[in-house]
């Protein structure tokens, strides 16, 4: 009955040229992927240390992913609805910090007491990313709860264009140069290897940021009405539960997150503009997908995955096919793991079989 | 305890008029049957109680007040509690954390709510050695008995049941209805809806028969079972 051959047959009357199309592109992208891996192994071009520099720069790019692919997760869990505006809050929390940073510069601060500086610039960007996630919760989503489910998408839209001009406005159009930090600089060696000290930073930062969150949802009252109302809202407020102040809070948290994002990118990329927000929340959100989006390890695990196909693949299997740039071609790649991951499984790595609606 | 008035209830689903003015005595301290064929609007009645369904028309009183200005989430509070049709539990939480959801809004000590979580366990003993189970993956009896032990973990004085029965084998039919008598023991007043409507009437002071959207019987449980309407709607 389900024997390879008859399935096969099956498939095979059934296929349409869409299908036809779809697997000879998985073939010929699989195929490109295969012949580019084995003629860069061939000719190897990049030594122990180049390899280990990817693959830490990867990790942190990643990490960055991951904390705003968390806020678009953690939304669309309990609401079902993408905030398009995640990404410009992400921004507002790298300008945050910056200024922050700009201003402990000024009075010495960040000199003598590195610590305290980062401390204040995590403070300040998490503050202000949480505040504009709550902000765009009331004004960009709670009037249209019981509308149209395309409301929010256009509003959230709305919004982002909103914040990105705003900042555009407030702080020029030209790119903002992140303050230099004496006790970021530098290398450390680890395992004969050497490594940036900004990134094992922004790493060390980042894991941990995931491993608060990890515990907040998972052992605190908070966390677990949060998971309560993304299963079923009615049962929570059967159950007490006010689920308008539990979106509130998962808006806050994804803010804060994203603002930490913001921070750990200017640190890493000691730059950032007002319209960064859009290539960092497409990228976000596509690690969202990714991992299967409304699933918090999902999240993560989607946003290290697109860090290390963008920061490995072009040295992996670009180069053996003898492209001229293959660093130009990084968001090619990572865009082309993405449609191919959803080709083959739509629901993204961790993402559950959509179930079907309760009536 | 706390006594529910219910007053010219009516509910509409757009157009559909679903309960056409209803009125249900639940005394104080006692069960009460709220029987009726499917679609009679036994749920809609119980979802429009704990204001989860807008009202058209008429009146909630619990102790004799007029909830309607409470909404639904802190209707908790005042010690209304629903287990909705279908058990609704959590199914990704653990029966330990869907218990505490269900204590989400108590103000207590953490030894009085261990207490009180004793106590649940053994109303229903088989939750003991599975809480930290995911509630996804007990049975279908389990899972009645953690929706009943999750709404009792918020103290209520008037419960109000929604087919706790429904998809349950007759074993555990009785089980669930020996449970519904303790727990009115406890000094709980409870709202009893069933399709099963011998076995409630038979555990129910007081019951009413929905059709339609309308009472159309009411009275003591035995009156209702021996009643020609009910032999001939539930007999045949
Ligand atoms: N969400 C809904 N939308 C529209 N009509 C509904 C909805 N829920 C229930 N109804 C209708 O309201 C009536 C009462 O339903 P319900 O309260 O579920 O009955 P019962 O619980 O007695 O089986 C039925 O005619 C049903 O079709
Ligand atoms: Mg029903």
């Amino acid at each position: 009955m389900s024997g390879l051959l008859p399935r096969l047959q099956d498939g095979w009357r059934r296929a349409t040229w869409v299908d036809v199309f779809l697997v000879a592109l998985r073939l010929l992208v699989l195929g490109i992927v295969g012949y580019g891996f084995v003629a860069g192994l061939l000719h190897p071009r990049y030594g122990r240390d180049e390899w280990a520099s990817f693959l830490v720069f990867g990790l942190v790019i990643g990490a960055i992913y991951a904390l705003i692919a968390l806020g678009y997760t953690m939304v669309y869990g309990i609401l079902r609805m993408v905030n398009f505006a995640h990404g410009d809050v992400f921004m507002f929390g790298a300008y945050a910090a910056c200024f922050t940073l700009i201003a402990c510069n000024r009075n010495g601060l960040l000199a003598t007491q590195p610590a305290l500086s980062f401390a204040l610039a995590l403070l300040a960007c998490m503050l202000v990313a949480a505040g504009l996630a709550i902000l765009a919760e009331r004004i960009a989503y709670r009037p249209f709860r019981r509308g149209r489910a395309m409301a929010p998408l256009i509003s959230t839209l709305g919004l982002s264009f909103v914040l990105e001009y705003s900042a555009r406005g407030m702080f020029g159009a030209q790119n903002k140069a992140f303050p230099s930090f004496p006790a970021i600089d530098g290398a450390v060696l680890v395992f004969g290897l050497s490594i940036p000290r900004v990134q094992l930073i922004v790493m060390l930062a980042a894991v941990l940021t995931m491993l608060v969150l990890t515990l907040v949802v998972m052992r605190t009252r908070m966390g677990t009405a949060m998971r309560a109302v993304a299963e079923d809202q009615d049962a929570a407020i059967l159950m007490g539960i006010n689920v308008d102040r539990v979106i509130v809070f998962t808006f806050a948290l994804g803010g804060a997150l994203a603002g930490v994002a913001g921070l750990l990118y200017g640190l890493v990329f000691k730059q950032i503009s007002f319209f960064m927000g859009f290539f960092l929340g497409v990228k976000g959100f596509g690690a969202a997908v990714l991992g299967g989006i409304g699933n918090i390890p999902g999240a993560m695990l989607g946003g290290f995955s697109l860090g290390l196909v963008e920061s490995l693949g072009p040295a992996l299997f670009l180069e053996g096919i003898g492209v001229a740039a293959p660093y130009q071609l990084r968001d090619a790649i990572a865009y082309t793991m993405l449609v191919m991951v959803l080709i083959f499984r739509p629901r993204g790595l961790l993402g559950e079989r959509l179930a079907v609606k309760r009536a | 305890m706390s006594s529910l008035q219910v007053e010219e209830l009516c509910v509409a689903y757009g157009k559909i008029q679903a309960l056409r003015g209803i009125s249900l005595q639940v005394p104080s301290g006692r069960i009460c049957a709220l029987v009726g064929a499917n679609g009679a609007g036994k749920t809609t009645a119980l979802n429009a109680i704990c204001g989860l369904r807008p009202l058209v028309g008429g009146r909630v009183l619990l102790d004799g007040r007029d909830i309607a200005a409470v909404p639904p989430h802190d209707r908790v509070t005042l010690g209304l509690v629903q287990v909705p049709e279908g058990r609704r539990i959590f199914g990704r939480l653990t029966v330990a954390e869907n218990l505490a959801m269900g204590a989400f809004r108590r103000r207590a000590m953490r030894s009085e709510l261990q207490a009180d979580l004793d106590e649940v366990l053994t109303l229903f003993p088989r939750l003991r050695e599975r809480m930290a189970q995911l509630s996804g993956t007990l049975s279908g009896g389990e899972q009645q008995m953690l929706a009943m032990g999750r709404a009792m973990m918020a103290k209520p004085s008037l419960l109000l049941l929604d087919e706790p029965s429904m998809g349950l084998a007759p074993r555990l039919v009785d089980q669930i209805f020996e449970t519904v008598t303790a727990i009115n023991r406890l000094g709980v007043t409870v709202l009893l809806v069933e399709q099963n409507a011998f076995m409630a009437l038979e555990i129910a002071e007081t019951a009413y028969v929905l059709q339609s959207g309308e009472v159309v019987l009411s009275g003591t449980g035995a009156a209702l079972i021996d009643s020609e309407a009910v032999q001939e709607a539930y007999l045949g």
